[in-house]
């Protein structure tokens, strides 16, 4: 489980993240919405260690983060950003092996390829392994990049739970694609020890995926719950300054829309 | 489904590198002034060994001339490529080379101090005192780049503003050089002046162990590296999340860059193009993996910078060209034609 406990980030005199407190639990799709510089980016950054906070403590099952070193966050932790550059050539099973680096010295050992081939099976990225990837179209490079970042977290290190982060993954992919990766994320899940945690600008594969919201505004947590609990018109219109109409399908999935 | 195994493109190509080198500085020996046949190489080594006095004037030339020069410029070639793949991973742009820092520009200077001044300034190590002062200035260069880049761009990772302040630290230590070869005699002059063009003719034992302690160590600590260089490729924050202590690597792989290149510097004087255009070729050939850029880019650095010697030595013969201008006048058309056919963004 991952806690979260009063963490503050100040920039510029203000605070960016104020006081957040927040549990994700393993199993769960956490999604975090909120508008525009209402923190999210800073909150994810936060939780993988990438950004330190100035007040407040973050713990992986327990373990607080800020004592640990990041190469041995590395093996229990991957953060998936959206428009990675890579400035040379490089074969696509490269950069999926890449993901691997945290746990292996010297030559990549039979678990690190068997992770591999199996992440570049998961994501339908194991026709291209030899290709160049500055060929690869934008779809397909992001591709490489969910497998490269399952890689470095495909198997438990000795059974600990382990820590997947979302940074806005998908603003660059289509919609079959957005729902594409979702549902991966879904399979992953049921995988178990995992916790995934991400940052998604669309409300509706929010309500649609997620199984826990965090909603941000201003630095604050405005709700955190279920969707039904998140997803009120009261929290959306004093988030987003827009009123949505909520409309329920009967699979019991919800959807916003604006007008 | 079995999967098919993941294969290596980079099998088997450092053997061939390997024997062609050996067959070039082979050839470099034995073309000169004398000609030096192989056989006499080969009892050359047997005699120093067994029978140092009884060697001939040929087998002399061989070990005391000719093995050193050989060793020096495959050293140096080895140096140079190294720091070229070493700054192109850091700075995450292929078209940087290790003098981009100030490295070169700063030896350089630091020499011309020597030649000018060396005299007047009482400092005094023997043989050593211009490597001393060529590293003294190389390292003086490259802080001043960082330390101007630290304290003036905003964001203090930024490449291109390093790069810039580069540029101009470069220009103000070549217009010191530029001072110390107008207010110098006609000697110390032509030194300086040989030293900016780059030469081996100055090669001996010694400077073939000092540089072969800086290459083999800048080397192993690369090596150590390489990984977390090419987690860098997918820039600062990715490699972070990799477990990369992306400060301390910045760091180390800066100070093996200044002391490989400010030894070769300080053996031969600025030998352009050799650091900028080895990891091209390495890439065109195989990828980017830099484990493969570094071992390759010491046999293919060695390879041309010893063509090169070769070419200096027979343009002029019996005299002989400054190294730098061969590589660069052979290297600047090379890198325009890599450009123009690039296959890869900056």
């Amino acid at each position: 489980m991952l806690s979260v406990y009063e963490v503050t980030r100040v920039a510029g005199g203000k605070p960016i993240v104020d006081r957040v407190s927040a549990k994700f639990e393993r199993g769960q799709l956490s999604l975090i919405i909120g508008p525009n510089g209402a923190g999210k980016s800073t909150l994810i950054k936060l939780l993988s260690k990438q950004l330190r906070p100035d007040a407040g403590t973050i713990s992986y099952d327990g373990m607080d983060v800020s004592g640990s070193s990041h190469r041995d966050l590395a093996k229990i932790r991957a953060v998936l950003s959206q428009n990675i550059e890579v400035s040379f050539p490089l074969r696509v099973w490269e950069v999926v092996m890449m993901g691997r680096y945290p746990h292996f010295a010297g030559k990549p050992g039979a678990a690190d390829e068997r992770a591999c081939q199996e992440v570049m099976q998961f994501f339908d990225v194991a026709d291209m392994a030899d290709r160049d990837y500055l060929s690869l179209s934008g779809g397909e490079k992001q591709r490489v990049h969910f497998a490269r970042v399952l890689a470095q977290i495909w198997f438990s290190v000795s059974g600990r739970n382990r820590y997947l982060f979302l940074d806005e993954p998908l603003t660059f992919l289509d919609i079959y694609y957005q729902f594409e990766f979702m549902g991966k994320l879904r399979e992953l899940l049921k995988m178990g020890g995992l916790v995934i945690v991400g940052v998604v600008h669309d409300l509706n594969l929010a309500a649609r995926f997620a199984d826990n919201i965090l909603l941000l505004h201003e630095g604050k947590v405005l709700a955190c719950g279920s969707k039904t609990e998140v997803l009120t018109r009261e929290n959306i219109k004093t988030a987003f300054r827009l009123e949505p109409t909520l409309v329920r399908t009967d699979d019991k999935s919800m959807h916003l829309v604006f007008e | 489904m079995p999967a098919k195994p993941l294969a290596s493109p980079y099998a088997g190509i450092v053997p061939v590198l390997a024997i062609v080198l050996v067959v070039i500085a082979g050839f470099s020996i034995r073309f000169g002034a004398v000609e030096i046949a192989f056989g006499d190489m080969v009892s050359a080594l047997r005699k120093a060994w067994s029978a140092p006095d009884s060697l001939q004037l040929t087998e002399r030339i061989f070990l005391e001339i000719r093995l050193p020069r050989a060793l020096a410029c495959i050293l140096v070639g080895a140096s140079l490529a190294m720091g070229g793949v070493l700054m192109q991973a850091l700075f995450r742009n292929p078209i940087v080379e290790p003098g981009l820092v100030g490295t070169s520009s700063g030896a350089a200077f630091g020499a011309s101090l020597y030649f000018v001044l060396g005299a007047a300034l009482k400092f005094h190590a023997g043989e050593w005192t211009l490597p001393i002062a060529a590293c003294l200035g190389g390292a003086a260069a490259t802080a001043l780049v960082f330390l101007v880049s630290a304290t003036t761009t905003a964001n203090r990772e930024s490449t291109t503003g390093l790069l810039l302040i580069g540029i101009a630290v470069n220009a103000l230590f070549l217009s010191g050089i530029g001072f110390f070869s107008y207010i110098a005699r006609d000697p110390q002059a032509r030194s300086i002046t040989f030293w900016n063009l780059g030469t081996l003719s100055g090669a001996s034992w010694r400077g073939v162990l000092l540089l072969g302690v800086s290459t083999s160590a800048g080397l192993v600590v690369a090596l150590r590296h390489a990984r977390q260089l090419n987690a860098l490729m997918m820039g600062e924050d990715e490699a972070l999340y990799l477990g990369v202590n992306v400060g301390r690597l910045k760091l180390t792989i800066i100070a093996v860059n200044v002391m490989i290149v400010a030894v070769a510097t300080s053996i031969t004087g600025i030998i352009s193009f050799v650091g900028l255009i080895v990891p091209h070729l390495l890439r065109l050939m195989k990828g980017s993996d830099n484990r493969f850029l570094l071992i390759g880019g010491v046999f293919v650095g060695a390879i041309l910078l010893t063509l090169a010697d070769i070419v200096a030595r027979l343009v002029l013969k019996p005299a002989e060209l400054p190294i730098g201008i061969v590589t660069a006048a052979v290297g600047a058309p090379v890198f325009i034609a890599l450009l123009r056919g690039r296959r890869y963004q900056f």
